[in-house]
């Protein structure tokens, strides 16, 4: 048991150096700017502040 | 030329490719009766079907699951038959079809972010984790990152790292939808449509969890495949 949990963590840190980090975080930052600009973009009733949440809405009685 | 269209393999190929074409039929017909119901793949909600067995419409989700049960089975034999051809086929859909539903879901949400914050949020689940803060940046970025990752994942080679995105996100989406359901919240996934001021409805949150659970594992699949284009799919591979 012991060497079958060490080798899944071999596999699982083997796979994540595999992976092209540069391109995953590369598209996540821009990800993240297209955000912002679409905030902005966004009509004032669409967009929403940049920290906060939103009310939560009270659940219907006839719910199914 | 690869392999599976030389002469002697042809017969084998165009038996694979139609028993994969019935199986993405099939698949199309699951998703459309589990997440899209009165589309013309939509069975359940056909009158001449309600006239005959009003109830029809509430088994659209055992129709759903049993279509993709059929696909499955359809596939298996495909791979078989051409094993080379069948993989490079299934390649090419998982990918057109998980990164193009990961495009069409992000559309709604990006033209409306307001709307997609409120929908977050009726999860509750940041505030259960005293991270209210973030509700909002979290439904303007999020997005972004469907819409992107679903298209690298047809246009670029990077099939690796968008599936590895993309199933995390789908993670994400089953703990949410699991979470809503264990609290009993009655909410709408919010995956595909944004409704008015409507956010509730406890149904929609279960199929979109079967859903997620089903496309959970091709996407995994792609997660663990060589980076090519999907062009480069069809090339034949270096010795």
């Amino acid at each position: 048991m012991k060497e079958f949990i060490q080798k899944i963590k071999t596999d699982a840190l083997a796979y994540l150096k595999s992976l092209n980090w540069i391109v995953l975080l590369g598209i996540a930052a821009f990800c993240i700017v297209l955000a912002i600009i679409n905030n902005i973009r966004v009509e004032d009733s669409k967009s929403v502040d940049w920290i906060g949440s939103q009310e939560i809405l009270e659940k219907p009685a006839d719910i199914l | 030329m690869i392999d599976c269209f030389e002469k002697q393999n042809l017969k084998k190929t165009i038996i694979s490719g139609v028993l994969l074409l019935i199986a993405t039929f099939f698949v199309a017909v699951g998703v459309a009766e589990i997440s899209f119901p009165e589309t013309f793949l939509t069975f359940t909600d056909h009158e001449w079907l309600l006239d005959k067995w009003p109830k029809a419409y509430r088994y659209n989700i055992h129709v759903g699951v049993g279509a993709v049960i059929v696909a499955c089975a359809l596939i298996f034999p495909a791979i078989k038959i051409q094993k080379d051809f069948a993989i490079r086929a299934l390649e090419t859909l998982c990918r057109v079809g998980i990164g193009g539903m990961f495009i069409f879901a992000s559309i709604f949400k990006i033209q409306d972010p307001h709307q997609f914050a409120t929908l977050v949020a009726q999860y509750q689940f940041f505030s259960a984790l005293h991270l209210d803060f973030v509700n909002n940046f979290f439904s303007l970025v999020y997005p972004q990152f469907e819409l992107w990752f679903g298209l690298a994942m047809i246009v670029s080679p990077f099939v690796k790292e968008s599936a590895f995105a993309i199933f995390w996100m789908f993670v994400s989406f089953i703990i949410a939808l699991a979470w809503a359901l264990w609290n009993d919240l009655g909410i709408t996934c919010g995956c595909f449509e944004l409704q008015d001021g409507a956010a509730h409805d406890k149904a929609e949150a279960w199929t979109s969890l079967i859903r997620d659970i089903i496309l959970i594992w091709p996407t995994l699949w792609l997660a663990f495949r060589k980076n090519k284009s999907l062009i480069g799919i069809w090339k034949k591979d270096k010795e």
